[in-house]
Formats: structure tokens, sequence, C-alpha cells
């Protein structure tokens, strides 16, 4: 089987079928099984322009989702995979 | 009375302000962080709207194609001006699979050797699997 699009982790699992790329929690929470290594620690940004930062609605959607990767903090913590 | 429109009118633009759509731009992996916080925010005010745009290819926020994104890696130095970004968490990266088909590739696949037993040491053949997705750190900056 032949797949243009990357596979997200979402669908790797929910189907069975192929490899993707992801972070370590988000595959974990999964079920995924970790096949090897690809681009080490990297951020994970949130990005907007000045203009639109400054939008009641898109602060509180900033800080909502500050506060979901900080809770799972824990889990980007976590020790390390097998494999 | 005056006072008293323009005051309502206030009001109602930081209403609007505070509703509305918000799109959003985002890697189909982390989809799963984000449908949490969309639920969260519209549990406390359903007339928050998202529009998800889950691509790969990076939009252009100064051009309007998508007003927040979600993005991987490094912003460069000389990155457009107008951008605000804010490091949300660092994190490890690596190639997954399910574990059924992992276990499948490693018995009919020469990546570990022939043997069904993990760690699989990644190959240039795992690699060109996530097709798509960068394979260097470098590719990581926008």
């Amino acid at each position: 089987m032949r797949i243009n699009n990357p596979l997200s982790a979402c669908e790797c699992a929910a189907t069975g079928l192929g490899l993707t790329a992801a972070p370590a929690s988000i595959a974990r929470s999964l079920g995924l099984r970790r096949v090897g290594p690809l681009f080490g620690r990297v951020g994970i940004w949130v990005v907007t322009t000045a203009s639109v930062a400054r939008l009641p609605r898109v602060r509180a959607f900033v800080k909502h989702l500050v506060s979901a990767f900080q809770s799972r903090q824990e889990i980007f913590q976590g020790p390390p995979l097998s494999a | 009375m005056e006072q008293s429109a323009l005051s309502l009118q206030e009001l109602r633009g930081l209403d609007e302000g505070l509703s509305g759509c918000i799109r959003v731009t985002t890697l189909g992996t982390l989809v799963t962080i984000l449908a949490e916080v969309i639920a969260a925010m519209r549990a406390r005010s359903p007339r928050h709207t998202f529009e998800l745009i889950y691509d790969t290819r990076t939009a252009d926020l100064i051009r309007g194609e998508a007003d927040v994104a979600l993005r991987l890696g490094t912003m460069k130095n000389t990155s457009q001006p107008s951008l605000v970004a804010r490091k949300l968490v660092e994190e490890d990266w690596s190639i997954f699979g399910s574990e059924g088909y992992v276990l499948e590739r490693a018995r009919s696949l020469p990546i570990c050797g022939g043997t069904p037993s993990l760690p699989i040491t990644i190959s240039s053949r795992a690699r060109r699997a996530v097709s798509g997705w960068p394979s260097t750190r470098a590719q990581l900056t926008w």
C-alpha cells in the first residue's frame, strides 16, 4: 500500500498500517511502538501574527494550549520508551 | 445616552473578540492534543468555533491562510518579524508503528535481521516509510 501523505499517529494507530513520526507522549497514549529515532528533541510551538495574538479569543486559546501541554509535562518528561 | 451607546459598542466589540472562529493549522499528529483544547474551550464558551487545517505544508500566517499554527522545529531568526511564537514543549520525535505492523515487518523485512524481536535498528527503508516527513532537523526550520 502506498500513501501519499504521511500518516498521522492517530491514523497509524487506527489502521494498524504504516509508520509515523510522532512525539513519544502521543505515540505512547495511542499504544504505538517505537521503531527508531528521527529528529531527537524538538520544540512544539504555537505561532501567530502579532495582530491576531491580540484578539481575546486567540489569547484564550493560547492560554488553554499552554495549560494542556503543561498538564502533559509529566508524560513528556517520562522515561524513554524501550526500543 | 451617547456615552452608553459607545459602551455598548465597546462591549459588543469585546464580545466579538471573545467569540468567533479561530483557524488553526497543525500536523495531523498533534490533533489529539488540539481536540482536548478545543473541547475544553467550547465547554466554557460554546460560541467559540474552530476551523482545523491539518496539513504538513507550512501555512502562510501573514497572508491569512490560518490564524494560529502549531509547528515543530525552530523559528529562523530572520523569519517574518510580525510573527510571534511561544514554545509549548520540547520532546523526542521518533518513528512509531502499531505493534502488529512492527512485528510483521520485523519478520518479513530485514530491518532487524529478520527476527521479530525488538529493538529494531532503524534503516533507510523505515525512514522512507515515513515519506512526506522531513528527514533532518535542518528541514524543521521555518
